[in-house]
């Protein structure tokens, strides 16, 4: 490996274990970070090939033994993170997945695997509460309509939520629930609405601990 | 003397959806998933057909105002009728969701959860159906995924299977296990291997992650 695949080697897994702490402790779904897991991936095959090449080799040396367990347990534990991070998603999206339905913006947030998983999803919940439940109800209460009275049916992601954030760098003029603007300094953990840090979060000023 | 004859039972609109959501909270506290409850749905349904043909009359009659009396009515029939129906599809809604958790719990192996004796027989037909449809789009989604993770003559090491174990982080390679159960011949990287009762194996993790997972085998 040369110098610059190491230095490549320094952010990639790091970046990902960040991305994917945020996905897990975020309540809305996030930007799909579709590059960085295609390097991923790519990072997963390239490995897998090194213990293709060394594993065909007869007369392996006892260093090159270790070094096939250690890249093994490596790409072991990328794929359980990469894993994780998939169904955290995909945990997310079937738990919206009516809202994901009607909001552009959310549909921007997803691939097109996980746009698809959630129209089947949406899909399959409908028939089945239109079989067990709604068509044996009164046409005017199976759907929620235009005319719909009380709460809404259909769940969205609560912004409110608390969550604990990292500062990564300065960030300014941050604007408080309640109106007042705040500067967050850099390195400082906050415990804020999921609502105040969105934006800078999206931009990566800040990652959740 | 006449004597009235007290009722000691009153019932309200939306009681029996109360016991309904009682069911659900026990459920969930409990962690098991009760009996489908066909009497009580049909109990509700029945009442919400009662309360849509009692406001059917005062709801026609839209061109005139209505009386104070028809408007409490009126009131009191659909929010009681928009209530049940919350309740049944709160009802449904909450035990799908626990039957998904039961199928990813048992790794996404589909005959574990439907053969397992203190699952199926509490099942509505429909609730079998969901299961298989289920199945059906997850493994749609993990054979997908898959094809964009694995190299072609890589197979196995390079593709990432998104059904498999997510709650402990790998730390070795291989695991000891026992056979607890019988599961016959099982491919591993160093070829089929004939797993015997109650014999040891150290064998890779991600060869026999599905048993281990099923309750074939036990790690030492």
């Amino acid at each position: 490996m040369d110098w610059e695949e190491e230095e490549r080697q320094d952010t990639l897994v790091p970046e990902l274990i960040r991305h994917w702490t945020n996905e897990r402790l975020a309540p809305d779904i996030l930007d799909q970070r579709g590059e960085l897991l295609q390097k991923v991936l790519d990072r997963i095959r390239e490995q897998a090939d090194l213990v293709q090449q060394l594993r065909a080799d007869p007369d392996i040396s006892e260093d090159e033994h270790f070094q096939i367990i250690l890249v093994q347990t490596e790409v072991e534990r990328i794929r359980f993170i990469v894993r994780s991070y998939i169904r955290s998603r995909i945990h997310k999206i079937e738990k919206y997945a009516h809202y994901i339905l009607e909001d552009q913006d959310m549909q921007r947030r997803l691939s097109a695997m996980e746009l698809n998983h959630a129209q089947s999803y949406a899909a399959l919940i409908d028939r089945q509460l239109d079989v067990s439940v709604l068509n044996a109800m009164p046409g005017w209460i199976r759907r929620e309509g235009p005319n719909w009275q009380g709460p809404s049916t259909i769940s969205r992601p609560n912004k409110d939520t608390s969550i604990f954030v990292h500062a990564l760098q300065d960030c300014a003029h941050v604007l408080l629930p309640d109106g007042r603007p705040v500067d967050i300094k850099k390195g400082s953990i906050n415990l804020l609405r999921y609502s105040t840090i969105e934006n800078n979060l999206r931009r990566g000023e800040v990652e959740l601990v | 003397m006449s004597s009235t004859h007290v009722s000691t039972e009153t019932r309200m609109f939306g009681d029996l959806s109360a016991t309904l959501i009682q069911e659900s909270r026990r459920a969930s506290s409990t962690n098991t998933l009760p009996k489908y409850n066909q009497p009580l749905i049909h109990a509700i349904t029945r009442e919400i057909q009662f309360l849509d043909n009692a406001l059917d009359p005062l709801v026609a009659s839209a061109e005139r105002v209505l009386t104070p009396g028809e408007l409490c009515a009126v009131t009191i029939y659909s929010t009681s009728l928009t209530h049940n129906r919350r309740s049944l599809v709160a009802y449904h809604y909450h035990r799908l969701n626990m039957l998904k958790s039961m199928y990813w719990a048992s790794g996404c192996a589909l005959p574990l959860v439907l053969n397992a004796s203190h699952i199926r027989p509490n099942l509505s037909p429909a609730e079998v159906d969901f299961l298989r449809e289920y199945d059906d789009v997850v493994k749609q989604f993990r054979d997908e995924f898959k094809e964009i993770s694995g190299g072609d003559d890589l197979g196995e090491l390079a593709s990432v299977d998104v059904t498999s174990d997510i709650l402990t982080p790998p730390k070795d390679l291989h695991v000891l296990v026992r056979v607890v159960r019988p599961c016959g011949a099982v491919a591993t990287e160093l070829g089929t291997i004939e797993f015997r009762m109650g014999e040891r194996y150290l064998v890779r993790k991600i060869d026999v992650e599905h048993l281990i997972i099923q309750g074939y085998l036990d790690i030492v």
